[in-house]
């Protein structure tokens, strides 16, 4: 019994000087693509992983002066690697205005129709997702969460702007097209589920204007696993 | 120990000598051997020369091969070089050059065997004496990070030739191999003499004092411990002798038995002088220690510093402390005069030092966990530098001393960390007899059981195929052991480095075709040398399978008798204490902050974690 207690002495050091001669990297005939002695990925069997992610969320465009836009949106994604996705959204927006609009409507005679709005936009992406991460929560528990860079191309449909004294319908309907820097954070809630913050700097131009609102959103996504 | 020395003994018989066929009949290494008249390996000679040159031609078809090689286009130096040796006789001017050039293309290209067996003719022949070292250059940078014969180059070739006065260290790789196959054939004497010509700095010479502090472990007795002793107090040097007694006198420890042992080899004069009649009991332990961890720190110190090499560093003052498992033994400055050339040697082979480092620190933690120093053998392997040995040897060992130094949490931890994808590989079942052991040091009997019947999972296909008598070597997972083991795994690397070489002939289908062409030259060679290789492999998987098959059903008898006793053990529990059902210990409570951060382990395995997991479980026994 006491036996079993003792390491095996063929770990001796038989096999170390044996090894001496040459400083060749132990391989084993076969094995996962990375092997022990090989330069290793900071993470084996990463929990998370995700192919088809389908979102719902709400968003905010808020740095305009003039009216805060309310999205209600949804989107597609397909994460190619753990390192790449690409990425297919649009959102709906609610329009309200400000304080600062009303004024300069009822109290300057402002055109409504000189205040350009966006009603709605679409755009595909293309995600970077380099960081992977985990962090303890109170000790007790884990969350895992990533952080990734996006870049869009948008297509947006806008109303008004623009309105003179010689054009007082302001430029109208229009599509705007552009494209959107940003980044993004998402925290898992268990192996389908998780809550993704989007930080998007939207830079749109249409018919020789530029429009450049700044979309915070918040999606709920629902995952199907790349590993399963 | 005398299990240890016995295996010694066998692994210095099989030193380095991985399966050969026949062994040559023993004569010291480094006799003057025959020059231009050698003979050549068959497989490196050009076929049926071709219509022979003009020495006009010759001329220009050589300059052309050496400016097409200066401008870094390898393969049509290969080829115009290939031409040369066709289209000449050996001995003509500049065909050694050609072989040179054309070995450094193949080199450049990738197709490292082929470069060695012209490296080995331009080394063999030596007609230009001026490419020799070059060549011997060559070979050793292959030596040390590609997989090669290392039959016809370190045998054949360095430990048969006297090579004479050869420039730098080179004359250190030769001087080293020279020694080793001395030591191979059982020429002890002539082995330590080539062991003492080599420099006292470098990759060789720290090689040189670890290979002769494992000699003192199997050559306990007779002239063989003479000439063990003899390699290794000289290389360990008068100083550094000297310098250990005197501090262990200092700080009272006269007559601890490593004391005793350097009394015997040095004189109070600090002289080297051997009085074998005044060797303790289990000097050949202490020895073996304080040279593994002399070579530990001395290359600790020495790898520091050579990564700043500029004047100014290196003359700053440069001093190593010798310790065997965090105990003291000795701190020795190097002189001004050495510091330099100390550390340039070893930034020069900085790889090479890191590794012997790495091996000094393995085999110092195993001595130790023999000598029952485990928490001593734990905190060494845990110095042992990032991808010098293998990290799947290091964990399991570390959960051995943890377990024998009585913290089972952590060698639990460490054995779940075994799990990691990476060491899907790793044939280690005793992984599970001490999981087993762990789960029922606390009580924990069902877990227990289940560790052995995982383990009857995952190998109850193998032993069966074992007692069915299958040949070893055809049964998956023997075999994938064996190749990861002395002597098979150099082999087994070789080969395959072969193989893939062989494959990537193919790209130069084109540039190096035809049925005389250089493409068909090189796999006519490598298909030769494959059939030989693979000849070795199956004798060296033999020795290595057999070993594995015997580890395994040991394993496997051990798993019984955990089993047998975890049944007895449950029923002593109850029947002896059904009355004091008092838990002895709960599992440790984690604090909602605290200076340490606790992550519960989830099945992902961080790469960067895996030495650090501990196993928080209730203690379920009862007093």
């Amino acid at each position: 019994m006491r036996r079993w207690l003792r390491m095996k002495t063929r770990l001796g050091l038989l096999a170390a000087l044996l090894l001496t001669p040459t400083a060749v990297a132990a391989k084993p005939a076969k094995g996962p693509a990375w092997e022990e002695s090989d330069k290793l990925p900071a993470v084996q069997n990463r929990l998370y992983r995700v192919e088809h992610e389908f979102q719902v969320g709400l968003g905010v465009l808020p740095v305009d002066a003039f009216s805060k836009g309310f999205t209600l949106g949804g989107g597609y994604a397909w994460h190619i690697t753990d390192l790449w996705a690409v990425e297919l959204r649009a959102a709906y927006l609610l329009n309200f205005k400000t304080a600062l609009r009303d004024k300069l409507e009822n109290n300057f005679g402002e055109p409504p129709s000189k205040f350009a709005e966006i009603r709605l936009y679409g755009e595909v992406s293309a995600l970077f997702k380099p960081i992977y991460g985990k962090l303890s929560l109170l000790n007790k528990t884990l969350v895992y969460g990533e952080i990734y860079l996006s870049a869009s191309a948008i297509v947006a449909r806008l109303n008004g702007g623009s309105a003179t004294d010689d054009e007082p319908q302001g430029k109208g309907d229009r599509l705007g097209f552009g494209g959107a820097p940003g980044f993004g954070l998402r925290g898992y809630l268990n192996r389908y589920l998780s809550l993704r913050f989007d930080f998007r700097y939207l830079l749109l131009y249409s018919r020789g204007e530029g429009h450049y609102p700044l979309a915070l959103t918040l999606n709920l996504a629902i995952t199907t696993r790349s590993d399963l | 120990m005398v299990r240890i020395a016995m295996l010694l003994a066998l692994g210095l018989s099989l030193l380095a000598a991985p399966a050969r066929a026949a062994d040559p009949p023993p004569k010291p290494a480094a006799a003057p051997a025959p020059k231009a008249d050698a003979p050549k390996p068959e497989a490196a000679k050009p076929e049926a020369p071709e219509k022979m040159m003009s020495e006009n031609a010759a001329a220009k078809l050589f300059a052309r091969a050496k400016d097409a090689f200066g401008r870094n286009r390898f393969a049509e130096a290969a080829t115009l070089c290939w031409r040369f040796l066709q289209r000449n006789k050996p001995g003509v001017e500049k065909y050694e050059s050609a072989q040179f050039f054309l070995a450094s293309s193949l080199e450049k290209l990738g197709f490292i065997h082929a470069s060695v067996e012209y490296y080995y003719q331009v080394a063999n022949n030596r007609q230009s004496p001026e490419l020799l070292p070059r060549a011997l250059r060559q070979l050793e940078a292959i030596s040390l990070a590609h997989p090669f014969d290392e039959g016809m180059v370190l045998r054949d070739l360095l430990g048969d030739t006297d090579f004479g006065e050869l420039p730098g260290d080179l004359s250190d790789f030769a001087y080293y191999w020279q020694a080793m196959t001395n030591l191979e054939r059982k020429l002890e004497g002539w082995s330590t003499e080539r062991f003492l010509k080599i420099s006292r700095k470098g990759y060789y010479f720290y090689t040189a004092l670890y290979v002769n502090a494992i000699r003192l472990l199997a050559s306990p007795k007779g002239d063989a411990r003479k000439e063990a002793l003899t390699a290794f107090a000289e290389l360990f040097g008068a100083l550094d002798l000297g310098s250990a007694l005197d501090s262990l006198r200092r700080r009272g420890e006269a007559d601890s038995k490593l004391a005793y042992a350097l009394r015997a080899l040095v004189t109070d004069e600090g002289a080297i002088q051997l009085r074998l009649d005044k060797l303790p009991k289990g000097w050949e332990i202490e020895l073996a220690m304080l040279g593994l961890a002399r070579v530990a720190a001395e290359t600790d110190a020495l790898l520091t510093r050579a990564k700043e090499t500029d004047e100014e560093a290196l003359g700053l003052p440069l001093a190593y402390s010798v310790a065997i498992g965090g105990m003291p033994i000795y701190t020795r400055a190097i002189p001004f005069e050495d510091r330099g050339g100390a550390i340039r040697a070893v930034a020069a082979r900085f790889a090479g030092v890191r590794a012997i480092r790495g091996k000094s620190l393995h085999s110092l933690s195993r001595l130790l966990y023999e000598q029952k120093q485990y928490a001593a053998a734990y905190n060494t392997l845990g110095a042992i530098p990032k991808n010098t040995e293998l990290s799947s040897e290091i964990l399991l060992e570390r959960a051995w001393s943890k377990y024998r130094s009585g913290d089972p949490h952590r060698a639990m931890g460490l054995l779940y960390a075994l799990d990691a994808p990476v060491y899907k590989a790793l044939f280690a079942p005793e992984k599970y007899v001490l999981r087993g052991l762990i789960y029922r040091r606390f009580c924990h009997f069902r877990a227990a059981k289940l560790a052995a019947r995982r383990f009857r999972v995952e190998y109850a296909k193998t032993l069966r195929a074992i007692r069915e008598g299958e040949a070893l070597e055809e049964v998956d997972k023997v075999r994938e052991a064996a190749l990861r083991r002395a002597p098979a795994l150099k082999v087994h690397l070789f080969a395959r480095s072969l193989r893939q070489e062989r494959a990537a002939l193919d790209k130069y289908e084109d540039e190096w075709g035809g049925g005389k062409g250089l493409r068909a030259h090189l796999r006519h060679l490598y298909l030769q040398k494959l059939e030989q290789t693979k000849a070795d492999l199956g004798r060296a998987l033999e020795i290595s399978a057999k070993e594995v098959a015997e580890d395994m059903l040991d394993a496997e008898e051990q798993v019984n008798l955990l089993e047998y006793e975890d049944g007895q053990a449950i029923f002593q529990r109850l029947s002896e204490s059904a009355s004091l059902s008092q838990a002895r210990k709960r599992a440790a409570k984690v604090p909602v902050s605290s200076e340490r951060v606790y992550y519960k382990f989830g099945g992902e395995y961080w790469t960067d974690e895996l030495p650090s997991y501990k196993f928080n479980i209730e203690d379920r026994c009862v007093d």
